[in-house]
């Protein structure tokens, strides 16, 4: 067993507190052309934006283009925030309706340059210890690890995938993957319940 | 081995309990089972292992921090134009949201549509139509007596006079027209107002034309002047009447 790893969810609800304060008053001066507040607001989340847009998209450029069009959007909507959320929370949700909107085409895109998760196999190999996941003397190079990973995250729908991203990378809650994600919670949970099933069922093949 | 049921539903929950999102009863139930049940402990192990996977083989990508910089600074730079630029380009971006526009453009239309309900209510209950609600409660509210409310002839009242050479009704002779004329009878009706006019005259008829005779007579009766009505007391009062008028074909004896 696993208690170790296994938390009770928290009992707490998000109040203007949560977001009082220092954030506030932040976004607050970014509403009013504070163009110090801007490069703050900027520099404090755009690793986070950055490395989202890049689980989503899956490029460099196309991520830090984003980025770009992530945060122009944050200000342009920046007086729409009343706190009903973390800043970050917030943001998370537009990076999320961008990449969403944009990975349409990409994806198309990327389709032609993309190999299958059996085509990726071939080309290096089995893993050793992948036959069961559950083993734990699995040990795989990172590289080769994060390559399978990424092939088998691919195969997922957008939808799926981005779950999967904010929770496992993120580690967002429930109730703010819902939020980011503008669905119920119960879509939430029906949605990673699929993506994680679909992982390990990609991951356990060959 | 717990039974199926319980199986089923603790495995609705496994992903819920993995990340620490059940309440503490929940989680409780789920723990309890899990330590009972090998089956169902051995596939929320996959889904742990799975977690573990992920979490260590999805890249964390090195952020690049010289292009995020010049990002920053061209976002800056960016909004800060954007926030000098022109009215026009600040309306063009009020259509970035379409809820916002959908909801206007929503008002407006119910807005218009309400107004435009209320004129027609406005029209039809105006005074000009005589079938009309409001005209009716004008010529309630207006005096018992006067040409807008007038009274109905009865034996309370003195009844209105012809004066004496003022009514001419038109007689026709047989012989100066080209055709024989057969006998009609014709019904008007009107108010005769208190100084002895005669206020909104109409013919009384289910036909839908009007012959020459008929405008002729109604001409005439307008055109006529009258002792009013007056009460016990002497005061001239409205009325209103029925005029009814038949023609009479005269026809010479034989000895004529």
């Amino acid at each position: 067993m696993a208690e170790e790893t296994v938390v009770m969810k928290p009992v707490r609800a998000l109040t203007w507190s949560d977001v009082a304060g220092d954030e506030l008053s932040l976004v607050q001066r970014c509403a009013d052309g504070d163009e110090a507040a801007c490069t703050e607001l900027v520099s404090t989340h755009q690793r986070m934006v950055y490395q989202l847009s890049l689980h989503l998209l899956g490029d460099h450029n196309e991520a830090l283009d984003l980025s770009q069009e992530v945060f122009l959007r944050v200000f342009r909507t920046i007086r729409s925030f009343r706190g009903q959320s973390a800043l970050r929370t917030w943001i998370y949700r537009i990076v999320i309706n961008q990449a969403s909107n944009r990975q349409r085409w990409w994806r198309r895109r990327r389709r032609a340059q993309q190999v299958s998760f059996e085509q990726h196999v071939e080309a290096h190999g089995e893993l050793p210890g992948m036959r069961r996941l559950d083993s734990p003397d699995v040990v795989l190079g990172q590289k080769e690890l994060a390559g399978r990973i990424q092939a088998a995250l691919d195969t997922l729908p957008f939808d799926q995938r981005t779950v999967v991203v904010l929770r496992e990378v993120d580690g967002l809650s429930y109730d703010e993957i819902a939020f980011s994600l503008n669905v119920a919670v119960g879509t939430v949970k029906s949605r990673l319940a699929r993506a994680r099933e679909q992982l390990r069922a990609e991951l356990r093949q060959s | 081995m717990m039974n199926a049921a319980s199986c089923a539903s603790v495995r609705e929950h496994l992903h819920a309990y993995l990340d620490g999102e059940l309440g503490p009863a929940e989680y409780a139930g789920v723990r309890a089972h899990l330590d009972d049940c090998a089956s169902c402990e051995e596939e929320f192990d996959g889904y742990r292992d799975l977690s573990s996977l992920l979490r260590a083989g999805i890249e964390t990508p090195e952020v690049p921090s010289e292009a995020l910089t010049r990002m920053t600074s061209r976002v800056v730079t960016l909004t800060a134009a954007e926030a000098r630029q022109s009215l026009r380009v600040r309306l063009s971006h009020a259509f970035d949201d379409m809820r916002f526009v959908f909801a206007g453009a929503g008002s407006f239309a119910a807005t218009l549509a309400c107004a435009l309900g209320l004129a027609a209510v406005l029209q039809a209950a105006s005074v000009s139509r005589a079938d009309s609600l409001a005209s009716m409660m004008a010529r309630m509210a207006a005096p018992r007596g006067s040409t807008a409310n007038p009274f109905s002839v009865d034996p309370r009242l003195l009844p209105p006079k012809v004066q004496q050479g003022s009514l001419v009704m038109p007689a026709i002779l047989v012989d100066n027209v080209p055709y024989a004329v057969p006998d009609e009878e014709y019904a008007f009706s009107g108010v005769l107002t208190p100084d002895g006019r005669v206020a909104g005259i109409e013919m009384l008829q289910s036909g839908a034309t009007i012959d020459p005779r008929a405008l002729e007579l109604l001409y005439s009766i307008h055109e006529s002047r009258f002792k009013p009505a007056r009460l016990k007391d002497g005061r001239p009062v409205a009325v209103s009447f029925v005029w009814i008028h038949s023609d009479v074909t005269i026809k010479p004896g034989k000895s004529l």
